[in-house]
């Protein structure tokens, strides 16, 4: 499976689109003109959204001719997103799980999980190194910078915090 | 010379014990960060934030500036010896350094790429020292006409002379402008943009953009290649670097030039990327072998690696004295400033002397302090790139992911470093542009100012900005870039299809 270049160029330039569109329907929402202090808070939004929204169109012209003039270049292999979406996919539950279970406790599991898949690392040496990763962290922000993070159940339990 | 009982005085703040030791510490740290995909310097920067809190501001610069020259080292190390680029403004490195050190000539190459940037470094060091005073003179004369223009000359010469395509670029601009609107409006306390949701009205924070953009989404493309990084091994001895050493004069001329070109487009707002490859492409150009560039000879790394430091140093002056940053970095630094209570502008020159002095020193400083301790530990750090990638990039992750958290203890912020982190990877894979984003994204709020006050100046008259002389060639220089980066791109069209 190949994910040609083309495709993602026009998906691009759709979502540039829509997000224009988006900020002409939001700054359409307030005063977009002239008032008696000068221009409006929708004066400036109003007129980036229609700006924006001819760059998108222009963008999905040029990939739309890009696409006739058939390059054939790739946006990536299979074998290329399946690695992005090892680290990425991953990432976005430990973001997910950070608020429940806490900083250190999600990320101590997401760097065990991580080394243990892909690093080929024992549960031990995985687990060992995960807890001692959290832990210089918890040194350098809690203690040292003096940067609360989010702590969940665990945490709170384990610190008194 | 006024300006130089004021470097000498800045002397001596910049070379206390606290700071010095601040000076290496932030350049070990650059390093290890520049060294590290997905954590460059606007990344580090903003990593370290936290914790210039608790300390005076002076001290605070001279740390975060440390830590950008140590990254740009960093960036260079990793491009000559992975062939992947540590920082964007290191990728012109990778087309001759690797080459050069794939031939075994390594530890040549990373001297010859250290030593550059060393004296480009140095050279934006001293033209910052001599004009600054004039800048800040001149941007006295400052009123929101010219401050606009300045803003519209910023993102123009990204349009002009970034490379690429035009229009992504202008895309890019326009996303970060748009970004910036959303939140409450200062001048009328209006909700813009936010569509009911409370997580919007304080905007959306540049900083995490910087760490979804520049972290994550680089870090997403990196991994595509596989978690594993094969590096060419070098012995660095001091005998490599005595015998470059003597080679360097050789290539005088290409430093010079290099130097020169970088100053110019850390001033007026290229940033050190577009210098590095614009100074590799008029070195190759005027070069009597152009055939040799690309294969592994010197003066390919001489000429981006120079440009690329005096540009990054550059960039540092219109960030203080006007407020305008010329690069990522310079913007994140910028926010530290504000955070710490200092205005850049004009007026910092004049009360803040002690402060502006002791950073311009302490440049001098650490970027000698940085040549020694990169050419004394790159090795180790490269060797840090051999560990199993599959270790060190979910931990990179973690980093970025409290950094986001870190901005202002919202979880929103965490999300939203996610949600920048595909959009980094698309652009990336797209060739859109990241740097013009963020540069919107900081400068949005203060354009948007500078146009509402001077349209109120001119009763609504865009003439205004063309009233006078300094506000004209200003414009007009904008408008020039502009123009200059559509023909130029439809000039390479036309060739291309011929």
């Amino acid at each position: 499976m190949r994910i040609n270049r083309h495709t993602l160029e026009m998906a691009v330039a759709l979502v540039i689109t829509v997000a224009a569109a988006v900020t002409l329907y939001g700054s359409a929402q307030l005063e977009t003109g002239w008032g008696t202090g000068g221009p409006d808070s929708g004066y400036f939004p109003y007129r980036l959204g229609w700006f924006l929204l001819l760059v998108g169109v222009l963008l999905l012209a040029r990939s739309w001719r890009q696409r006739m003039e058939e390059r054939g270049e790739i946006f990536a292999t299979a074998e290329q997103l399946r690695r992005s979406a090892a680290l990425f996919v991953p990432s976005a539950l430990l973001v997910l799980a950070m608020p429940w279970l806490g900083t250190y406790v999600a990320s101590a599991l997401f760097l065990a999980g991580m080394s243990r898949r892909h690093g080929g690392c024992s549960w031990l040496r995985a687990i060992t190194l995960a807890l001692v990763v959290m832990v210089i962290f918890f040194g350098v922000f809690e203690l040292w910078f003096n940067v609360p993070l989010v702590k969940g159940p665990l945490e709170d339990w384990l610190l008194g915090y | 010379m006024e300006q130089f009982s004021l470097l000498m005085h800045g002397f001596d703040t910049a070379l206390s014990f606290y700071n010095i030791a601040l000076m290496v510490g932030g350049v070990l740290l650059g390093i290890l960060v520049g060294v590290l995909p997905g954590l460059g310097a606007p990344n580090g920067v903003t990593l370290l934030l936290p914790l210039t809190f608790m300390m005076p501001p002076v001290s605070a610069i001279i740390l975060l500036s440390s830590m950008y020259w140590g990254a740009l080292f960093g960036g260079s190390t990793t491009s000559i010896l992975f062939n992947i680029p540590g920082e964007p403004s290191s990728v012109a490195t990778t087309f001759d350094g690797y080459p050069m050190a794939r031939d075994g000539d390594a530890a040549k190459a990373l001297t010859t790429a250290f030593l550059s940037a060393g004296f480009g470094a140095m050279a934006g060091v001293v033209v910052i020292t001599l004009i600054a005073g004039t800048i800040a003179d001149f941007a006295m004369q400052f009123s929101p006409p010219e401050y606009f223009a300045v803003y519209l000359l910023t993102f123009c010469s990204y349009i002009g002379m970034g490379g690429g395509v035009p229009l992504k670029t202008v895309a890019a601009l326009l996303i970060g402008l748009i970004l910036a609107t959303i939140g409450m409006d200062t001048v009328s306390g209006e909700m813009r943009l936010t569509f009911g949701s409370d997580v919007l009205v304080g905007g959306v924070s540049f900083l995490a953009a910087v760490v979804g953009l520049f972290g994550i989404g680089e870090l997403l493309v990196t991994v595509e290649e596989g978690l594993k990084f094969d590096g060419l091994k070098a012995r660095m001895t001091w005998r490599t670097v005595w015998e470059t050493a003597r080679t360097m004069p050789r290539h005088a001329v290409t430093l010079v030039r290099s130097t020169l070109i970088g100053c110019w487009m850390g001033i007026t707002p290229g940033g050190p990327t577009a210098a590095s490859f614009m100074s590799y492409g008029i070195a190759k150009r005027f070069s009597r072998n152009p055939e040799r560039f690309g294969k592994g000879c010197a003066e390919g790394v001489v000429a981006p690696e120079a440009a690329d430091h005096s540009a990054g140093v550059s960039a540092l002056l219109p960030m203080l004295a006007l407020g305008v940053p010329g690069s990522a970095t310079a913007a994140v630094m910028m926010g530290g400033l504000l955070i710490w209570g200092l205005q850049p502008g004009p007026m910092l020159f004049v009360e803040q002397k002690d402060f502006v002095w002791g950073l311009i020193a302490s440049m001098y400083v650490a970027n000698v302090v940085g040549v020694v301790l990169v050419l004394a530990t790159i090795p180790l750090f490269a060797s840090i790139l051999r560990a199993p990638f599959a270790i060190i990039g979910p931990i990179i992750i973690v980093v970025c992911l409290i950094g986001a958290y870190t901005i202002s203890g919202k979880m929103f912020d965490v999300y939203l470093a996610l949600g920048f982190g595909i959009l980094g990877y698309l652009f990336k894979k797209l060739d859109y542009p990241i740097a013009p984003l963020i540069l919107a994204m900081v400068l949005g709020d203060k354009a948007e100012d500078a146009f509402r006050q001077s349209m109120l100046m001119s009763g609504g008259e865009l003439s205004i900005f063309v009233s006078n002389g300094l506000v004209g060639t200003i414009t007009v220089l904008a408008l020039g870039l502009l123009l200059l980066g559509f023909f130029g791109a439809l000039k390479k069209r036309e060739s291309a299809h011929v």
